[in-house]
């Protein structure tokens, strides 16, 4: 395809051919205000926002529908433009609300944005207000028909990404309302898209409905950990707390959506039976120690065992929910001690569910392929669970030490590992439920919301993960943990790693390092 | 439902010479509303199914335009044209009068299934304004007088 020359508002602008006029306005940082268009869907240009004039030609055109041509001069702020915009605003004013004190999307909503460019202070409308219901949309979403602005994003998204379609229009012209077809609420694993890409405060999450003002919201750019795509995503958190998870776009992994499990993953980790202190396994069952206590514990069994039996008798464990850095200074970590048998947990797997515009992965952890080649780069080889069963059984391993950090209930069932057998077992995991691995020794260590280090999904692209919060109670970062222990048995950790994963450019290790999402 | 074999029929000869399923939905609910008077929620699934759509999508089309009934309607539709022309011409009256001959109120189906009264949008004949529609045919001017004149001499059957 070839490029196409164009001036905008006096600025040469080169794009290819077939862009459209506020696509191209976009690439160079001129932002036409729109409505209807959303970069990842059709656009039907029903909104009348993004008019613009085009020399030679008598009417605005809507730059979201009009290809750009050569030699086309546009220009997105003349008098006629801004009077354009004055007057669609002032339809869309005539019928909303104005609830912008009570609604969710005050902050982050574009028709009050607008409102502050081209809305007016006072109304001329004297008629009556259509009203609207608030409806039931799905388990996770509200309507308030009231504010809706009618620009068919939703339906757009449930026909083309998700391709459900559970949402249409009914009736006209003023009445227009988003029709729920009675017996199929949005239910899609995609449902919760359509709330972030509603530009007002019609299509409303419940789960953070009312819980937050959006401008007190800290938000975190990471990856997510529920599958092995790890969607770009951004944590909105207030006080320490997730209040809810937007999409990054990030047209590497995600494009511009998330899947719903992924959206709500921080409850799988967060809430009740989270682990807060070290557990030691000993004659009374499991009870409280402190760190250094945990720790001591650790090295002191960790190097009997290997001088007892070789440093080839202690194996290590690593986890495709902790980070790059982490299972890589694991298997440095133990290397260094002569062990020379690590294995990796398996994350769960389930059918990869696909979507005319998205996938969702079937591999239940964001980190398998990264965990898998930084292990493999360090140890040389991997064990699978079952090899090392076996090794276990043949009494060549004596001990093992563990990442764990998955979320609830997701490690496997350990009891075909012979743990039982080993003289040493240690696990730095999440949750109260992983006593039943049977361990001699429970560390706490973080979710994923509370790391900081570098993941590879599956396709191999390289996302930084930046920590939300503190772990909870005595609870550290696996990082930490591994740190404290590297300490306690003297072992040289390599400065180069430490540097390097303090710095983290993880390009130093030969990985492709993604473009980072923008917002 | 009561959609007749004929109908059926020609629904699938309709479907058969369209090139999207989509755009056969208007002309599907004709034939539907042709045949039964009405497009009840049943039909709505069956039209949806026969097309391969969703629910959502006909009843999208069905509620955007007035001119399909959701209940059954009386054996006379009346529609009275409130646009402006016919409304500066005296629609108004023209409702009441007839409201009060039939015995029915806007938007309702008198007790006897016979007549149905709704007010509509432009009928195109603002030229015979105040205008109504009965069934297929057009009235107007209307006055009191000629409406009494018209409901005379409909026929049944």
């Amino acid at each position: 395809m070839s490029d196409v020359r164009l001036t905008i508002d006096d600025r040469e602008v080169v794009v290819p051919e077939g862009t459209t006029i506020l696509e191209a306005a976009r690439s160079v940082g001129i932002e036409i205000p729109h409505f209807c268009y959303h970069p990842g869907l059709s656009a039907p240009s029903n909104c009348r926002m993004c008019l613009v004039e085009v020399q030679g030609q008598d009417k605005l055109v809507p730059s979201c529908a009009t290809a750009v041509a050569d030699g086309m001069v546009v220009r997105t702020g003349t008098p006629r433009v801004h009077e354009s915009h004055r007057s669609v605003m002032e339809f869309y004013l005539s019928n909303h609300p104005l609830d912008c004190p009570v609604c969710d999307q005050a902050g982050e909503c574009v028709l009050q944005d607008y409102s502050y460019g081209w809305g007016s202070a006072t109304s001329r409308f004297e008629e009556t207000k259509v009203t609207q219901p608030v409806k039931d949309v799905g388990p996770d979403i509200v309507l308030y028909a009231d504010r809706c602005i009618m620009c068919t994003r939703c339906v757009r998204f449930l026909r083309e990404v998700s391709g459900t379609g559970e949402l249409s229009v009914i009736h006209r012209g003023v009445r227009s309302e988003i029709h729920v077809a009675g017996d199929r609420p949005v239910t899609n694993p995609l449902a919760g898209n359509i709330v972030d890409i509603c530009p007002v405060g019609a299509l409303c999450s419940k789960d953070f409905l009312f819980k937050c003002r959006v401008w007190w919201l800290t938000s975190t750019a990471s990856a997510c950990p529920r599958c092995a795509r790890a969607c770009s995503i951004r944590v909105d958190s207030s006080e320490g707390r997730i209040l809810r998870i937007k999409p990054r776009e990030n047209a590497a992994v995600n494009g511009m959506w998330i899947c719903d499990e992924g959206r709500f993953a921080f409850r799988q980790w967060h809430g009740a039976g989270r682990l807060d202190v070290p557990l030691v396994n000993g004659d009374r069952g499991f009870t409280h120690c402190d760190w250094d206590e945990a720790i001591a514990l650790a090295a002191r069994s960790l190097r009997q065992v290997a001088m007892r039996y070789g440093g080839e008798s202690v194996a290590f464990i690593g986890s495709p929910w902790a980070t790059i850095e982490e299972n890589m200074l694991l298997a440095r970590l133990f290397v260094s001690l002569g062990a020379t048998m690590g294995s990796l947990w398996p994350a769960p797997a389930e059918s990869p569910q696909r979507f005319p515009g998205f996938e969702i992965s079937g591999e239940k952890a964001w980190n398998v392929a990264g965990a898998r080649r930084t292990l493999m780069d360090v140890a040389g080889q991997l064990l699978t669970l079952d090899r090392l069963a076996d090794e276990i059984e043949r009494g060549r391993v004596r001990a093992v030490y563990a990442l764990g950090g998955a979320y609830r209930g997701a490690l496997v069932p350990c009891d075909d590992l012979g743990l039982e057998l080993l003289e040493f077992f240690a696990i730095q995991t999440c949750f109260v439920t992983d006593k039943g691995l049977k361990a001699n020794l429970i560390l706490p260590g973080a979710s994923p919301y509370e790391k900081v280090g570098t993941v590879r999904n599956e396709r191999g692209v390289l996302q930084e993960v930046n920590a939300v919060m503190s772990p909870p109670g005595q609870a550290r970062r696996d990082w930490d943990i591994l740190m404290a222990l590297a300490k306690a048995l003297a072992a040289t950790v390599d400065d180069d790693l430490t540097r390097a994963v303090l710095d983290r450019p993880a390009a130093q290790w030969n990985y492709t390092r993604s473009a980072s999402g923008n917002e | 439902m009561e959609l007749s074999e004929s109908s059926r029929q020609e629904i699938d000869r309709l479907i058969a010479t369209c090139r999207t399923r989509r755009e056969a939905i208007v002309q599907v609910l004709e034939i539907v509303q042709r045949g039964q008077g009405y497009v009840g929620d049943e039909a709505v699934s069956y039209v949806a199914n026969r097309l391969g759509v969703g629910r959502a999508d006909v009843e999208d089309v069905l509620s955007f335009y007035p001119v399909y009934h959701r209940r059954p309607v009386g054996r006379f539709v009346v529609k009275v044209c409130r646009s402006l022309p016919c409304a500066h011409m005296g629609a108004a009256r023209v409702v009441d009068h007839l409201s009060e001959r039939l015995g029915v109120a806007v938007g309702q189906t008198g007790g006897d299934g016979r007549f149905t009264l709704l007010e509509v949008e432009c009928l195109g004949a603002c030229d015979r304004a105040p205008a109504m529609m009965i069934n297929d045919d057009v009235f107007g001017p209307l006055t009191p007088e000629r409406i009494d004149a018209i409901l005379a001499s409909l026929k049944d059957g």
